[in-house]
């Protein structure tokens, strides 16, 4: 019996705002234990929350990139259940009128993945168990940092493109500067929800939901252990349950969740302490004005307007700030293809597989190098050394250059001396190149160039050939 | 001396220190305390040293209205260091690591903290008597109960164990409790009073508000703690003067009385002593306009219905991990929250904290919420109209006057129903003061609310002012 | 009608324990309670869910400014059972 995978997903980003949503503590990871807290996030008696602004704005810029309608009436609700990590016992989040709704995402499958609805909330606090004494302890420090939750609709056929929606999310929130999307920092994760239905049939089964998966490879692993855990079921004729799951990284198996998780009445209603937000379109306007030039419209810029091949401009577009750096570099130098091919050759190899989002040397400098190349201040193979200097000890080009030799002289007279020895020797060659031989030209060239190298640049020579031989 | 308006002069005259003044009640607060139990904690040094500072502010010609006046907190609005306890076992050691904004307003002013008053658990009743310390008792008759659940705050001013008071006021629980205890009480409008650091019981329904021995006092009171505060998302920006209108007359000025306020249930002495101000605000020129709610009769389960839900999530936060109460060697986190709650909270708490998770819970929210969100909005457009035609609205403040102690306590749904007079005002969020106008035939206070359309709350305090002015106001003997 | 099963779940929801004997007088409290919370089934007003009397513009909104709470210490001293500035609670298994 032959099955069809429907995969829907719930992404949740923690945006990068400096304080917290509904208090004004810092919200940057980490910290000793409860040292981001205060009488709001620690739910004492009589705090009440008050909304971020930016928080706001971000989830609306998100919504907006992924073509979202902004609902301009927008309200939170209280979703309440009781959890150590959870200090008012209610999570403050959007039920009936999220932030944005209706988006979708494209893949290159071709498959289209619409979004249901991106909502703000606010993230729950950190435990550690300590086993030896069967406790476990909690920390607030990420209490009421600002979440968006991205729901899916049930569009996703396989593990692959659910590994595609979550990277393609976590890029795009990058490049619109609302999150840092550091799964390892469980700053994005994912719920899956996943069931099987009879190929081609349009009733959708019995789903399980898989629980924060924080990494690419967990997502499509857990996917691909669910898909045949559940297709034994019903081809055994059995029934799915509808229950959450957890995925176990080690085994690489999923198994149901102990908590109530499975038998929770979340008795939503709306949040009486914060008031409902409305919209103006200038607001909105305001909002688009901040989003900036997005992957695929970077992409089409480099292919059409830089004449960059398709395959390169997807690479510079992976990661932001090198896309940024290239942009940088044209902007001082607009030699598109070369600053584009020793970037490519020279740069990408060198960050790939770093952490630190960051080259250690400026734009100006690389553009530097770039002109030096293509001036034949310095000849390429040198300018590629030059950069691996200024990764490895940093500096700058010219004296880089200076230092090793690397810059190309030109010494007119030993020109003048070989070619001009060179065609008196030759003179039957030079005569071969009167009556219309002009390949003899290369030949010259060729020899020249060998001979001289260090003292002229290819340019200096040819100049001196051309002329001598007009003689 | 029984008012604010007289205490500063003295003050500001020299004729009495802060330190003299505030010694005087600390001496009364020693002798009637134990008795009328309108305080949990008492703040003795705090105040003298607040008295102090007070009267080098007076000396330095720095004194604005309220400097070195000393008042009474209800005990669930939080003050930094001294413990509030919200009249629960839950909170028995609980010491805020921050201050209300209101109270930070009016350290500000210099006033003289005497202590925190006696209340229904979290607020929730209408006696003071689900209070887990020292019950309030009426000190007209201390047999009666002084109502609720601001009961200690009516208390210590009824009692002159203060000059002035804060309470808070979900459903009557200001205006109600003054009633009963002879003195005034005012509910301002929702969100012209931070409710930051105010314990929450109904978020969409509490609101702070002050007691004292005149409409005049109470206005002073909110100009210093009204104002929209940065922490409080539901405060408003909109700057009152409560006594703005002071002194102008009434003539011409229209008067709504709702006749579901004057029917069935509402005891005869009460009915006529209200009737009685109605005429006497006609012979000054104003007048009567019979206006009707015929929603009224969906108060009292909207309110309920509401203020429990709310309650049911505020109270949730109360898990014996944080703060407060907590239960002893528990074997699981399940078992640490359930005995804590089980063994922290009292009965009437844990009743509505049941009630209003009934409310929202799947497959009630429908039958329940929802239906109390609509007749909610319902009200508003009623009290639109009303206003409309109307300058302000007279309505009793209490069906009754004070009852003796633990009767009805132990038939809840009777308690409910005695909330008739005062939930709308809660429900729609408008400004409503309670003010004396009479005493039955034991001499038990009866009162009179005066209620204005949203940031009217000028209009309530100039009309209970002109009765006050020819009001001859009785103070119990203790 | 409130069944002891009704009253079971709203105490697992609250997470509320019940004795024998309060089951039964909360059962009845309670049912008398919601005969009076069921008169507003007869009301049949609209809800209108967009309600522009409690709402703000998004202008109006706090700006994204830190503020460092000044009495951090004082928060984690209130807590009944704390270890390395944490508060504990019995091991919870998810």
């Amino acid at each position: 019996m032959k099955f069809d995978t429907v995969i829907g997903l719930e992404i949740h980003a923690e945006l990068s705002t400096n304080a917290k949503v509904f208090c004004s503590c810092s919200a940057e990871f980490g910290g000793a234990p409860n040292t981001h807290i205060c009488p709001v996030c620690t739910a004492q008696p009589g705090a009440l929350p008050i909304i971020n602004q930016s928080a706001v704005e971000f989830a609306i810029r998100a919504g907006l990139a992924f073509g979202c309608e902004i609902n301009r009436y927008s309200r939170f609700d209280r979703k309440n259940y009781f959890y150590p990590d959870n200090p008012k016992a209610y999570q403050i989040s959007q039920l009936d009128l999220p932030l944005c709704i209706n988006g979708k995402i494209e893949l290159s499958t071709g498959n289209v993945v619409r979004i249901n609805r991106i909502h703000l909330e606010e993230d729950a606090g950190k435990l550690v168990h300590d086993d030896y004494h069967n406790q476990s302890w909690a920390d607030f420090n990420r209490c009421s940092v600002p979440l968006i939750e991205i729901v899916t609709e049930p569009d996703i056929k396989s593990a692959e493109e659910a590994a595609e929606v979550v990277s393609k999310i976590g890029l795009y929130l990058k490049y619109l500067g609302v999150c840092d999307a550091k799964m390892q920092e469980g700053s994005i994760r994912a719920d899956v929800n996943i069931s099987l239905k009879p190929a081609g049939s349009d009733k959708l089964g019995d789903r399980a939901e898989l629980k924060n998966m924080n990494s690419m490879r967990s997502i499509i692993r857990a996917i691909e252990y669910e898909v045949e855990r559940q297709a034994e079921i019903l081809e055994d004729g059995g029934v799915v349950k509808q229950e959450t799951r957890r995925f176990d990284d080690a085994m690489g198996t999923t198994s149901p969740m102990r908590t109530k998780e499975n038998a929770n009445d979340y008795r939503y209603f709306p949040e009486p302490d914060v008031l409902a937000i409305t919209f103006t379109e200038e607001d909105i306007e305001n909002a688009k004005a901040r989003i900036p030039l997005l992957p695929h419209e970077r992409v089409a810029k480099y292919v059409n307007e830089y004449k960059l091949t398709d395959e390169d401009a997807r690479v510079i577009t992976l990661e932001k700030y090198l896309s940024d750096f290239y942009d940088e570099t044209v902007a001082i130098y607009p030699e598109y293809k070369n600053v584009a091919n020793l970037f490519l050759t020279e740069i990408m190899r060198r960050v790939k597989d770093t952490e630190a989002e960051e080259i250690p040397f400026s734009a100006q400098d690389f553009a530097k190098v770039v002109e030096m190349a293509d001036k034949n201040t310095v000849n390429r193979n040198d300018a590629k050394t030059i950069i691996r200097i200024m990764f490895e000890e940093g500096g700058d080009p010219m004296e880089i250059a200076k230092a090793n030799g690397f810059i190309v002289t030109v010494d007119t007279s030993a020109i003048s001396d070989f070619i001009d020895n060179l065609l008196k020797e030759r003179a039957d060659l030079v005569e071969d190149y009167h009556n219309g031989k002009q390949n003899v030209f290369g030949f010259f060239m060729g020899q020249a160039t060998r001979a001289l190298t260090g003292k002229a640049t290819p340019m200096a020579i040819k100049q001196y050939l051309e002329d001598a031989l007009k003689k | 001396m029984r008012t604010i308006k007289e205490a500063r002069q003295m003050l500001d005259e020299k004729k009495i220190s802060s330190v003299e003044l505030t010694e005087e009640y600390l001496k009364k607060i020693k002798a009637n305390n134990e008795k009328l139990g309108a305080y949990i904690t008492v703040c003795e040094e705090d105040a003298i040293a607040q008295a102090k500072k007070a009267d080098e502010k007076i000396a330095k010609g720095e004194a604005s209205s309220l400097t070195g006046i000393p008042m009474a907190i209800k005990d669930n609005i939080c003050t930094m260091g001294i413990k509030t306890t919200c009249g629960s076992k839950m909170l028995e050691s609980y010491i805020p690591p921050y201050n209300a904004t209101v109270m930070e307003k009016l350290n500000a002013e210099g006033i003289v903290t005497l202590g925190k008053t006696s209340m229904d658990e979290f607020a929730m009743g209408g006696s003071s008597q689900t209070c887990y310390y020292n019950k309030p008792k009426n000190p007209f008759n201390p047999t009666c109960v002084p109502g609720g659940s601001s009961g200690g705050s009516a208390v210590a001013v009824s009692g002159d164990m203060a000059l002035c008071s804060l309470g808070s006021d979900t459903g009557g629980s200001i205006r109600q409790p003054a009633a009963f205890c002879g003195i005034t009480g005012m509910k301002p409008t929702y969100g012209s009073v931070s409710r930051f650091g105010l314990v929450a019981f109904g978020s969409s329904l509490d609101q702070i508000g002050p007691f004292a021995n005149s409409a005049q006092d109470c206005g002073t009171i909110l100009n210093v703690i009204s104002g929209r505060d940065k922490n409080d998302h539901t405060s408003r920006d909109i700057k009152l003067d409560f006594n703005a209108l002071v002194g102008e007359d009434i003539k011409g000025k229209k008067i709504g009385i709702p006749k579901e306020f004057f029917g069935e249930g509402i005891d005869e002495e009460v009915k006529a002593s209200v009737m009685a101000v109605a005429d006497f605000y006609k012979s000054k020129g104003a007048e009567l306009v019979e206006v009707s709610m015929p929603t009224l009769k969906y108060a009292v389960s909207a309110y309920y219905l509401l203020a429990c839900a709310e309650a049911s999530s505020n109270l949730s936060r109360y898990d014996g991990v944080k703060y407060g109460y907590r239960t002893d060697s528990p074997l699981s986190y399940d078992e640490l929250v359930k005995k804590s709650r089980s063994e922290g909270f009292g009965d009437e708490v844990k009743r509505r904290i049941l009630l209003g998770t009934y409310a929202l819970s799947s497959g009630y929210y429908d039958a329940y919420y929802k239906k109390a969100m609509a007749v909610r909005q319902q009200f508003r457009r009623e009290q639109a109209e009303i206003f409309e035609k109307c300058d302000v609205m007279l309505t009793p403040t209490a069906p009754t006057v004070a009852y003796g102690l633990n009767q009805n306590i132990d038939d809840p749904v009777k308690m409910y129903l005695a909330d008739i007079c005062t939930v709308t005002a809660n429900i729609v969020g408008i400004p409503s003061i309670s003010v004396p106008c009479g005493y039955d035939k034991n001499g038990m206070p009866i009162g009179f609310s005066i209620s204005a359309k949203q940031f009217d709350d000028a209009k309530a305090i100039q009309f209970a002012d002109i009765y006050e002015r020819e009001f001859e106001r009785k103070y119990a003997n203790i | 009608m409130i069944t002891k099963e009704d009253l079971t779940t709203l105490c697992e929801l609250s997470r509320l324990y019940l004795s024998e004997e309060e089951m039964e007088s909360y059962g009845k409290e309670m049912t008398d309670i919601m005969n009076l919370m069921d008169t507003i089934g007869e009301s049949d007003f609209e809800y209108n869910p967009i309600d522009m009397a409690n709402a703000v513009p998004f202008t109006s909104l706090r700006t994204d400014e830190v503020t460092t709470f000044s009495d951090m210490d004082k928060i984690v001293e209130n807590g009944p059972e704390t270890t390395e500035n944490q508060f504990v609670v019995p091991k919870v298994v998810d």
